[in-house]
């Protein structure tokens, strides 16, 4: 049996390896997303190296271990594998994990805690499983608290992780899919790989599971943060800093290490942009409040309302029942990137503007306000048949006039709409009614925001049916010339 | 014949996957019932009962071990079949579960695979 500590510690490094790459596979099984991870660097390192390595918002599991391992771990996920792990776990559309990676805030994260949590659950049911396999004397892993925001700055408080402790850190990258890879890894306290004889093992691996509240598991991980007998001396200062510079791996995309001094008033420019640490808080599925302060993004807010009420829905597939239709609104699979033109413009103008950009649409009118739109079946009907290529050696010197025929005496006006909160199946029936392939999207001030069109459903149906397989790019609109 | 399901679990997003993830597995069910803790589940039991329960085994109010004992007291959930879905998943809970009367135990994560196989028995 594995008891000294070292021997532990070696194994329990070792078998992380496997439990990432069994999540992965796991995950892959689940929900068909091709995910793979890589063992970065084993280091030691305080809570000061983890807050270098995770400065935005991070999600911490803390688990409890029985057995040979014996307290608390975390498994931590940065704020990219934070969106995109649970935003593929509840099948959110692919523009919009990428987009939360980017921007996500604290008002996303707490929409999607339920999905985050679940995540968390997998997770520690995979360690779990590894472990058994492979760590003799192990009893079992438990979830025992999950924590999303900045917990480096109280860390015993929120993630039962003492702020002056050394722990081993094991980094790694990980991929889903086609999104960026994202880092995440776990934080082993050196406490726990101490020995205990096998009559403490085995009582300890018999004892039932028992979830403890946040605020009680900080506890007991305090009582059991005691220095172990074997944890090498405190360094001085100086000395750990350039050690730990040394090992420390700079984290992607951010800045490089400035000196103290600098550092803290970045840390203190940083804080003072974002939101206070503990707004950032959010405890395991919390009370959701109505006196919840309005997002700063407001896109980024309303989406997770939507993710929000996919969560409360009853369970459906897509394509399967009209629940997912009605969560999904017009904001979350419209195309914002849209085509203007003035009422003024040539068929050709026009025309050239859509082929240039493979729209399907032209908004006609000004700064967000529309007066009519133009579809390629509009100018299709204005234009002569002999401009086409194919009748080219036809073509009449007076074809050429209609070209010069003005977009306002084409375009279909009154304008049909729909607003960004408009659900999916509202929008379909829209279509199907009115026989019309696209409709633009207008927030209450009259303003563009965007263009549903079948095209937009459809791309969303596909990505979200594990049932039906995509082969090369879909065309945004079919061509028309 | 027509058979019916239902999911306990106390995460809507969870019942979701568990959901996603019978269909995947080609399993067909006439009817399925979703509940958020035992209560709510032995609540809908009892109007109307179903043929397979995929049982969560941590959940607030009543946990999924106490919802064994609870279906097996009841006339008619007789022939209700209860699988245990958990990410734990100790020999002894297993163990302990199974001789209240659960008839099968699946791991978190899992698989449409999984499922086919724990669930095709008790269904045929």
């Amino acid at each position: 049996m594995a008891t000294s500590q070292t021997e532990v510690e070696s194994q329990a490094v070792e078998l992380s390896a496997e439990a990432f790459e069994a999540f992965c596979d796991d995950i892959s099984g689940m929900f068909g997303a091709d995910m793979a991870c890589e063992q970065q660097d084993v280091t030691t390192v305080t809570v000061k190296d983890l807050k270098k390595h995770f400065k935005k918002l991070t999600a911490v599991n803390s688990v409890k271990a029985e057995g040979v391992m014996d307290g608390t771990f975390q498994l931590v996920f940065d704020q990219g594998g934070l969106f995109t792990l649970s935003g593929v776990i509840v099948m959110m559309p692919a523009n919009r994990i990428l987009e939360e990676i980017k921007r996500g805030t604290v008002e996303d994260m707490e929409a999607m805690n339920d999905a985050i949590g679940e995540t968390g659950n997998l997770l520690v049911g995979t360690w779990d499983r590894v472990f058994r396999e492979g760590l003799e004397g192990h009893g079992h892993f438990v979830q025992s608290n999950s924590f999303i925001g900045k917990p480096w700055d109280e860390p015993e408080k929120t993630i039962g992780l003492a702020a002056d402790g050394e722990f081993v850190f094991v980094s790694y990258e990980m991929t889903i899919g086609e999104y960026p890879a994202f880092k995440c890894g776990v934080i082993f306290p050196r406490t726990i790989f101490g020995s205990k004889s096998d009559a403490e093992q085995a009582a300890s691996a018999q004892e039932e599971p028992k979830e403890k509240p946040a605020t009680e598991e900080a506890a007991a991980t305090e009582e059991k943060a005691e220095p172990a007998q074997e944890e090498p001396e405190e360094k001085p200062a100086t000395e750990e800093a350039t050690a730990t510079e040394e090992k420390a791996e700079p984290a992607q995309e951010e800045p490089e290490e400035k000196p103290a001094t600098e550092e803290a008033t970045a840390e203190q420019k940083e804080a003072d942009a974002d939101t206070d640490a503990s707004d950032n808080t959010i405890e395991e599925k919390p009370a959701v409040t109505d006196e919840k302060e309005e997002s700063k993004e407001p896109a980024a807010g309303v989406v997770s309302e939507t993710i929000q009420k996919m969560a409360e829905s009853p369970a459906v597939l897509p394509g399967e029942s009209t629940d997912i239709f009605l969560a999904i609104c017009a904001k979350d699979i419209m195309e914002k990137n849209i085509i203007w033109g003035n009422p003024d413009d040539s068929v050709q103008q026009v025309l050239a503007k859509m082929q240039q950009a493979d729209a399907g649409y032209t908004m006609v009118g000004s700064d967000g306000a529309l007066e009519g739109i133009v579809s390629k079946s509009d100018i299709a009907g204005a234009i002569s048949p002999y401009l086409r290529p194919i009748f080219a050696k036809w073509r009449r010197p007076l074809d050429d006039a209609t070209l010069q025929i003005k977009t306002k005496w084409i375009m279909t006006r009154p304008v049909h709409t729909v607003s960004p909160d408009t659900s999916l199946a509202a929008i379909m029936q829209n279509m199907s009614q009115l026989g019309q392939r696209g409709l633009p999207v207008v927030d209450k001030q009259g303003k563009v925001q965007g263009l549903v069109t079948v095209f937009d459903i459809f791309r969303f149906m596909l990505n979200d049916n594990p049932n039906v397989s995509m082969i090369g790019k879909t065309s945004k609109a079919p061509p028309l010339i | 014949m027509a058979k019916s399901l239902m999911i306990v679990d106390d995460s809507a997003t969870m019942r979701k996957i568990i959901m996603r993830t019978v269909r995947m597995s080609g399993l067909k069910f006439e009817r399925t019932e979703e509940a958020g803790n035992g209560a709510e589940a032995l609540q809908k039991l009892g109007g109307s009962p179903v043929d397979i329960i995929l049982c969560d085994v941590n959940m607030p109010e009543m946990m999924g071990t106490e919802l064994v004992k609870k279906v097996r007291e009841l006339d008619s959930c007789a022939n209700t079949k209860i699988v245990m879905v958990s990410t734990e998943s100790s020999k002894e809970l297993i163990d302990g579960v199974m001789a209240d009367g659960a008839n099968g135990f699946i791991n978190k994560p899992f698989t449409p695979e999984k499922f086919q196989e724990k669930l095709s028995p008790l269904i045929d």
